[in-house]
């Protein structure tokens, strides 16, 4: 019981702080989009390291670092209100690259302890991987195990084991279709279609075809044997395929998901350059979803025995009441 | 069990001439096809590589149209029990997959005749690349539906669901075959094929060894 | 043949055919298999023949002291059932030049004809059996069956159909292929269990 309630509280923490953490980018940031952007504005932190002074335009100019060390003027429209030396903000910013200066737009509250790194042509948008990616893991994952289930049943021809396969394949479609509508969302926003024939995209539609061909494969068959056996057969062929995928889809289009052999533009979400903190909120996140699926196939294998148990008791009673008569 | 699965080949090729149930309709289906895509592009002028894709579609949906019939045929005419007594399933599998074969070939190269003749647009740079994909496609085509088309006629579903599951199982191949294609169609240079006819080869391999492991589960109840 | 059933269930969407089922077939008998409608007489023979598994328990083979694997089992073994559909495009004499070929066996000239008049079946037909009556059907299942002269037969219900010559041309293989091997009769006729050495009631489940 109380690992359920954990479960909960900890899906549910996970996704506040990750929703609630805020982006904040650093002076590197801010240079890096002022090159294709001058207007372009992004949430920075910073430190205060003077109080600064008033500047020629009227306007103020102090001193802030940020959290790599490196320092830069930065200008304010007219003298900001209760700005404390030594203190830190988050401000939204851009910088000025002829007068090679910070302008603040304005300041959005004190210095974040936590924060996400500011990925250029994400921004908030890369909160999707804390949510996108756990599912998408999911629907393999579901997948794999409804296959592995799929074998033992083959070899041990146990009715449960059939059972077993059967809920983490319709897991795995509940995942999958998650992952592809939040995705699809995201790329509207993002890629600016909700569909781009991307490799992953691909890969997430065809294992919708393959989840949407095992189940109606399922409900043609009527005896419950021949149902488990060719359903077993053929998510094992599926699978058997799904890895050419890999090799061919990358030969044919290019790649707009982080890791494609062709990734430039989208920045380095989930590689290298993805900073601890969102490493340990994705792993925490994806730690709960593995953990709210074994639930899921655990109240599923109940409902499955209550089932079998009233449905034995039936039987029975009907045999009773022939051999009454 | 080779001479096995070639009498059993034999007997189905034999049916097949004598009822010519799925010739008939495959000719036919390739026909009315072809005849649809000509008449949407009269006057359209379209690239040797668009029409690829064309191709490799009247392919594909001719494929399923007939490649499922030698094993729902037993199911239909209630012969499963009778070959099951007859021979090994290894062997029936082999039958079966060399009639598949045979019918697919067959069917592709008329496809791919048809369409050049018909298709003035279409050019071909490379023709012995060309042949070899259409060759390791048909190959692919049939490892793949022969143990799909068992499982639909063991699961007494009359051939609705054979393109269903024939699909995704599919895309891959038909993704390398379209590419390697389109590389023969425009580009001059055979090299540049060569990931894409590895792929088609070791999906062969795969499929059919995947298939020889599992078919015994499909075909004894 | 020696055919050993060992506590041999076997269910249908987890309802119980039969449970438990035991016997033992030694060569020289003729074994009859009875019980009523749908106490699962066919299904239990139909694992018997290898066509299907049985549900929980085993089925052991053993032709001259070894054993038959399952794999091999087919070739040991003569089926005729009314549900058994032979291939109805071809003629007779084309079904049986088959059903040799798939086993791998060559007929001498004139062994097709034989078998035919053996049976009781015209020989000059080169129709498809499409048009036989059921009668003749029958006896073609027959043929079907001791082709490959198995050492084992099992026969369902072996006289539906048949006239009062097609029974004899049963009873014939029946007493032949006893001396030849074994052979299980599922069946509810008495003139059919008349003919058996012993037999064993299925009481399955309704």
């Amino acid at each position: 019981m109380w690992w359920k309630i954990l479960l909960f509280f900890w899906i549910a923490a996970l996704s506040v702080f990750a929703i609630v953490t805020p982006i904040a980018g650093n002076l590197a940031d801010l240079a890096g989009v002022a090159q294709w952007s001058a207007a372009k504005t992004i949430p920075v932190r910073f430190m205060i390291e003077n109080t600064g002074a008033a500047a020629d335009d009227g306007g103020w100019l102090l001193t802030g670092r940020d959290a790599h060390g490196r320092t830069a003027d930065f200008h304010f429209a007219a003298r900001p209100e209760g700005l404390d030396a030594a203190e830190g903000y988050l401000a939204i910013a851009r910088y000025d690259s002829d007068q090679h200066r910070v302008e603040v737009a304005r300041i959005l509250g004190g210095y974040p302890s936590l924060a996400f790194p500011f990925i250029p042509g994400l921004e908030e948008r890369a909160k999707i991987i804390f949510f996108h990616v756990p599912m998408s893991w999911m629907t393999v994952i579901a997948f794999l195990v409804s296959m592995w289930f799929g074998i033992r049943y083959l070899r041990k021809k146990d009715m449960e084991d059939d059972f077993r396969s059967a809920v983490s394949a319709g897991l795995g479609l509940l995942f999958c279709i998650l992952a592809t509508s939040t995705g699809s969302l995201w790329a509207k926003f993002n890629w600016g279609s909700f569909w781009n024939w991307d490799p992953r995209e691909t890969s997430i539609f065809v294992l919708l075809l393959v989840y949407g061909a095992y189940f109606a494969l399922r409900s043609a068959i009527e005896v419950e044997e021949k149902k488990a056996t060719l359903s077993a057969v053929y998510s094992i062929i599926a699978a058997a395929t799904v890895p050419f995928f890999i090799f061919i889809m990358p030969r044919i289009m290019p790649g707009l998901h982080p890791g494609s052999a062709d990734d430039t533009g989208s920045g380095p979400v989930f590689s290298s350059g993805m900073d601890a903190l969102m490493r340990v909120v994705l792993y925490s996140m994806l730690l709960g979803f593995l953990v709210l699926y074994v639930w899921l196939m655990r109240i599923q294998m109940r409902l499955h025995r209550i089932k079998l148990r009233r449905s034995d008791t039936a039987l029975s009673s009907t045999e009773r009441s022939i051999s009454h008569v | 069990m080779l001479r096995q699965a070639f009498a059993i080949f034999a007997k189905d090729l034999a049916s097949e001439l004598r009822t010519r149930y799925a010739i008939n309709a495959l000719l036919m289906f390739v026909v009315v096809t072809l005849a649809v895509i000509m008449f949407s592009l009269v006057g359209e002028t379209l690239s040797s590589g668009a029409l690829t894709g064309m191709l490799w579609v009247v392919m594909f949906f001719a494929a399923m149209s007939g490649l499922s019939r030698s094993f729902v045929a037993e199911e239909e005419r209630g012969t499963t029990m009778t070959l099951q007594l007859l021979a090994t399933p290894m062997a029936v599998y082999l039958g079966k997959l060399l009639f598949n074969l045979l019918l697919v070939v067959a069917l592709n190269v008329f496809i791919v005749l048809l369409f050049l003749l018909t298709m003035d647009q279409f050019t071909v740079l490379q023709p012995d690349l060309f042949w070899t994909v259409m060759l390791l496609g048909s190959l692919g085509i049939a490892a793949a539906t022969a143990i799909i088309a068992a499982i639909i006629a063991r699961a007494n579903t009359k051939g609705t669901l054979f393109p269903v599951l024939s699909f995704p199982v599919l895309l891959p191949l038909l993704m390398a075959g379209i590419s390697a294609t389109k590389i023969a169609v425009e580009e001059p240079v055979w090299d540049n094929a060569w990931p894409e006819l590895q792929m088609l080869a070791s999906y062969i391999v795969v499929v059919t060894t995947v298939s020889f492991l599992l078919f015994d589960f499909v075909w004894k109840d | 043949m020696h055919v050993t059933a060992e506590a041999v269930s076997r269910r249908f969407n987890r309802r119980p055919v039969f449970a438990d089922v035991s016997f033992t077939v030694s060569p020289g008998e003729v074994f009859g298999i009875v019980g009523r409608n749908g106490s699962g007489k066919s299904t239990l023979l139909r694992i018997v023949g290898g066509l299907l598994s049985p549900s929980s328990g085993t089925m052991r083979y053993s032709l001259n002291g070894t054993d038959v694997e399952g794999e091999k089992l087919h070739r040991h073994i003569g089926y005729v059932a009314p549900y058994l559909v032979l291939y109805e495009e071809f003629s007779a004499a084309e079904n049986l030049a088959l059903y040799a070929r798939i086993r791998g066996r060559r007929l001498p000239d004139g062994a097709i004809e034989a078998l035919l008049e053996r049976v009781g079946l015209p020989t000059d037909r080169t129709d498809p059996i499409r048009a036989f009556s059921s009668g003749m059907k029958q006896r073609m299942r027959l043929l079907f069956a001791i082709l490959h002269e198995p050492p084992l037969l099992l026969l369902d219900e072996p006289i539906s159909n048949l006239d009062v010559d097609g029974m004899t041309v049963v009873y014939d293989i029946v007493e032949e292929y006893r001396r030849r091997g074994a052979v299980i009769i599922a069946t509810n006729d008495a003139e059919d269990i008349a003919r058996c050495d012993r037999t064993f009631r299925v009481e399955g489940h309704l």
